[in-house]
Formats: structure tokens, sequence, C-alpha cells
């Protein structure tokens, strides 16, 4: 049984070629087999290399295989990949993680995006302090003392 | 490029990344678009994340910086659920007010203060007209006033899953005709809710999927033979709440049941059905019928030959072998993927082999070992002296827990002939060595049985 490839070029010009139901989890790949010649590359115009290639890491992971016997998506195997996910978000640094958002978001992977989000929001915003949440995502103060005392006025319920 | 096409294993995707020092590829290589800050995200995107957070954590945002101020307000998720303290009524007001997404994907709101009742509707109804999606509410806890479900909520064209908790409050019968024409999963949890009311509810959702009903009473009949599109029931019933008592689910392929014992509840029609759990709740200071029981679980049983997939909990199982124990006959059973919840114990052994040997068709197993189930041991053993009957002795009363857990999967093993897996998850039983010296008697269990595959996991 002989399976699709799709070519898949990254920004920065990295060409990775897999099989079509891994690219498919993409809903934005098969828009674009259907404008151009399925037969040609697909170009990514701002997705980079190493950003392509956290996404097919993924993709691959969850690809849905039929293992024929039984099913394959039993609960334990939902638990592995669960794990899968977890190991494979903690592995990347603040910068990677955001570009793998934006191209999760321009591909249209709805799991990968969702993964991502919570996971920025899981460990970078619960449970954290205005100020560590600053200091945890570099973002540079630039209210005013006053300014900040007003905005959080218009609010102030939420910061009891 | 040459490209060989198929490589070897066909199991994974093919993946080639050609490090480029191609000349064609050249100038486009310059990643210009790339972000290392947060805040350069667009606004949907951080909005996105914030959709997952509680509603007033999403708000502290707002003082980060500048850049942060107004991002919240068009957030498609507003959620009032799990802060402790509730905001007040007003404070709620007013987020709304500053709130301006025209279109929300989901609004929880946990409405357990008695200050709220005026604005409920109010804030329903501000849901409704964004085209909410995913609708949760919990009403009452500490308010002694009945909640009304005001009639504009049951006429909805956006939600598509909708769960409400009434805390045992009854669900008043709408009294407008319903009309939930997207709603495809639907959970009532703790409601005193009427045949009649279910009834309608269920009259207005024509292209529900999906319905939960956790521990809701006063149900005596569950008639689904209307709802031509759903697929998933699941339903527990409560210890002292029970119902429903009878359930007419002809077009369903999943079933998820923790049933209580009394009053017996009875799958009169699931034919549809493909996959299957079934429990039983059971509470220590209940007095255990065991014989009602039996009567029930078999009757259950026999609607399920005809079932794929199949999962057992340990109570049921329990009652499964008294059942076997007093040579009940047990039906066959279709089922091709079998899972065991269950405690490794002499209690279960004679009812789990027995489904075994009854499933001829069987290919794959999955146990998953908990501490216990709830009915208390006595209350079984009182039930076996009064019967005259005594459990087969599997394994010496001195056994280690690995030798039990090894005799439990070869009795397994042995039982069954067309078995190609079996994964055996060891939560909390056998740790550390105990679970290393199982591991290297695996091999020997495999090869000793057809070679099946054992995975085995701690």
């Amino acid at each position: 049984m002989s399976k699709k490839n799709i070519v898949l070029k990254s920004s920065n010009g990295i060409i990775f070629e897999v099989e079509e139901a891994v690219a498919l989890q993409s809903e934005t790949i098969p828009y674009m087999i259907e404008d151009d010649c399925a037969n040609d590359t697909i170009p990514l115009a701002n997705v980079t290399g190493d950003i392509l290639a956290l996404v097919i890491e993924y993709c691959k992971k969850h690809v849905v295989v039929a293992d024929g016997d039984g099913g394959g998506s039993s609960s334990s195997s939902q638990e592995d990949l669960k794990n899968w996910d977890a190991q494979f978000m903690n592995d990347l640094d603040q910068s990677k993680i955001f570009n793998l958002l934006l191209a999760a978001d321009f591909l249209n992977i709805k799991t990968l995006f969702d993964l991502t989000c919570q996971f920025v929001a899981d460990t970078m915003i619960k449970g954290k302090s205005v100020e560590e949440v600053r200091r945890t995502l570099n973002i540079e103060k630039d209210y005013t003392s006053e300014e900040e005392a007003k905005a959080r006025q218009e609010n102030e319920w939420a910061f009891k | 490029m040459s490209d060989g096409g198929g490589n070897g294993d066909g199991a994974t995707a093919a993946l080639r990344i050609h490090s480029h020092r191609d000349r064609e590829i050249e100038e486009a290589g310059d990643s210009t678009g790339g972000v290392d800050s947060i805040s350069s995200l667009p606004d949907v995107i951080l909005q996105s994340i914030l959709s997952s957070l509680p509603t007033n954590l999403a708000i502290t945002t707002s003082i980060l910086s500048k850049r942060w101020r107004h991002v919240w307000c068009d957030t498609p998720s507003l959620s009032f659920y799990h802060e402790i303290p509730m905001p007040e009524a007003d404070s709620i007001n007013k987020t709304l007010d500053r709130y301006t997404a025209r279109k929300m994907m989901s609004f929880d709101l946990c409405a357990n203060m008695s200050g709220y009742i005026p604005h409920i509707d109010r804030w329903i109804e501000f849901a409704t007209s964004r085209n909410v999606e995913n609708m949760r509410l919990n009403f009452g806890v500490t308010s002694a006033v009945e909640i009304h479900v005001p009639d504009f909520f049951y006429i909805n064209n956006s939600v598509k899953k909708l769960d409400v908790g009434l805390w045992f409050y009854g669900l008043r019968i709408p009294s407008c005709s319903v009309s939930f024409t997207s709603l495809k999963k639907l959970s009532l949890r703790c409601c005193k809710v009427s045949d009649e009311c279910i009834d309608k509810i269920l009259s207005g959702c024509p292209v529900l999927e999906s319905l939960k009903l956790f521990l809701c009473d006063e149900l005596m009949v569950l008639d689904l033979r209307k709802s031509l599109r759903l697929r998933t029931l699941k339903l527990e019933r409560g210890i002292d709440l029970p119902g429903p008592t009878q359930i007419f689910a002809p077009h369903i392929h999943s079933l998820r049941l923790k049933t209580s014992q009394f009053p017996s509840c009875d799958l009169v029609d699931v034919s549809s059905l493909a996959e299957a759990s079934l429990e039983i709740s059971f509470s220590s200071f209940e007095r255990l019928r065991a014989d009602l029981l039996q009567v029930m679980v078999l009757k259950m049983l026999h609607k399920l030959q005809n079932v794929d997939k199949l999962t057992f909990g340990a109570n049921f199982l329990e009652i499964l072998s008294l059942a076997e124990l007093r040579r009940v006959p047990f039906p066959s059973f279709k089922v091709k993927d079998l899972t065991f919840e269950t405690m490794v114990s002499q209690n279960v052994m004679s009812g789990l082999v027995r489904v075994l040997q009854n499933s001829p068709e069987l290919k794959k197993l999955t146990v998953r070992t908990t501490d216990s189930g709830t009915i208390p041991r006595t209350q079984i053993d009182n039930y076996l002296d009064s019967q005259g009957l005594i459990p087969d002795q599997c394994w010496s009363s001195e056994a280690r827990v690995v030798e039990k857990v090894f005799s439990f999967m070869e009795l397994m093993l042995k039982s069954t002939k067309t078995l190609k897996k079996m994964v055996v998850t060891l939560e909390g039983y056998l740790e550390g060595r105990g679970f290393q010296e199982l591991l290297e008697m695996v091999p020997m269990l495999s090869h000793n049985n057809n070679n099946v595959s054992i995975v085995l996991r701690s």
C-alpha cells in the first residue's frame, strides 16, 4: 500500500517530506494543496524550519493510526499522549513556544494551538503575582504608578 | 532530489530535513517573522491564552503593561466559576460592561450567591446575545430560593454544549416549546428532573449527540427513542437519589453507566451499542442487596452480548463473581476489547474468569488495578456464608504481592485463547523492585500463552 507524501518548505527554505495523514492535521494545508498542484512543494512563508520541525514532530506523534485489531486509541494510550505532550512543551524555550503558537494558529492545528495556549496560561501566568508574570514573560512595565493604580481600580474585584 | 519513496517501517511518517546548502533557496532564508516576546503576539492569540484562565485572573493581566490593558476585554470566554471568594454581583456587572467580544465561545457561571438571583437572567441573556457556544451554569448551594430558569433560555440557536447543575433543586418543565437547534452535548447535574421535563427538553434538541445525567433523581423512564442522533449516554445514579429505572436508548453507540443498587436499573433497549462501561456505586453505609444486584447485573449482561468494547468496574465484577459462584448461567459475548478496573483479589476472580471464557472473540484485555471496590468485605463474606459458598482459592494467603499479581495474570491468560494483547497497569500495587521482578517474569507468561503481547505499566 503506497502512502502519499507531502513536501513542505519552511520560510528559510528547509524541506520536509511527510506522510499526508501527518500533514493533514493542519486545516490550512488542504487548501494549499487544492490551490497548488498536489505534487509541488508547499511553501510556508511564515514558519521557520526549526518551528516546522517541532510542528511535524507533534503531528507525527498525534497522527491517528488505525491498528486493525480492536482500535488503537485506548484510554491508556491517551494517557501516554498526555505525558508526551507535557514533555514536548517542557523542552521548549519561550521564544520557541511563542513561534509555535503562531505556527499552530497559521496552520490551524487546533489541538497543538490549545495545548500551547494552555501551557503558557498554566506555567507562566497561573499562580503568579503580576510582578512574577512580568519577570517570567519579560514584560516591561510601562505604566506610571498612577496609570497602574487607575488600571487596577477599574477592575478592583479581580485583584482581591 | 532522489527520493526512495516508502522506507522500511511504514508505521510512521518519513521526515527528511535537507540542511539547506542549496543555492536556489537562499534569500527566503531570513526568518524575520519570528517573535521573541509574548507581547508581540497578535491579540487573538493572547486572548486564546487568557481564555483558559478564570476571568478574574485574565483581568489581572490588564496591569502588566499598556499593551495588555484591554486585551482581556475581547477574550472569547468568561468564567466566574471557581473563584474564592466569588465576586459580588456588582463586580460581574461591571466586568460585563467592559467586555467587548461580539462572539463568545464559552460562558461559565457558578451562581451560588443569593445576591446573584436578580441578575442571573440578564447574565444568561448577555451570553446568549453573543452567540455563546459552550455554557456551563451551576445554580444553588446557599440560596434557599428555587431557581427559575427563564423561558428564553430554552430557545437558543448557537449553544453547542450546555452543562447545567441545580444542586438538587427541581428543574421546572419549560412552559414554552424548547429549541436548541445546535445543541450537541447536554449535561444535567444534580437536578430533580421529571420524565415530562426531560422529554420536553429533548424534543427541542434535534442534533443532540451526547447526554450526561449525573445524579438526576425523580427520573423514572429515560426515553431516548426520538433522539435519533444521540450516540453517547453517560449516566450516574445516586445512592439515595436513584433514577432513571428504565432506559430506552436504541440509537446510542456508547454507554457509561454507574448505577446504584436499588431500585434496579433496566437497559430496556440499547440495541445499537458498540461500547459500554459499567460500574455499581455502593456506599459502605448501605446494606448489600446481593440477590437483587445479581439479577440486575445479569440482565444487563444479556443486553451487552453484541458490544465490541466493554469495561467493568470492581464492584460490578464482585457481583458477577457471586453470580458465578452460584452457577448462574452467563451469556456469551462478542467483545473484542475488554477492560477490567479491579483490585487483585480472589473476590473478583471467578466472575472475571467467566467473562473471559465466554468471550470467544477477545483480542485485547486491559487491566487497571484499583485499591479496592467499595463493597465492604464483611458484607460479601456474610452473603457467601449465608449461601454456603466458598470462593476459589487462587493463591495462598501468604503469597507475596508479586506472586499474587503473577497468578492473577496467569489465570486470566489461561481463560482466553484468542487474545493478542494484554495491558496491565499496576497503579500503586507494585513499585520498584517488585515491579522489576514481575517484568522479568513477563516473557515466560507470554511464551506459555500463544505469545500474547504483554505490556506492564506501574
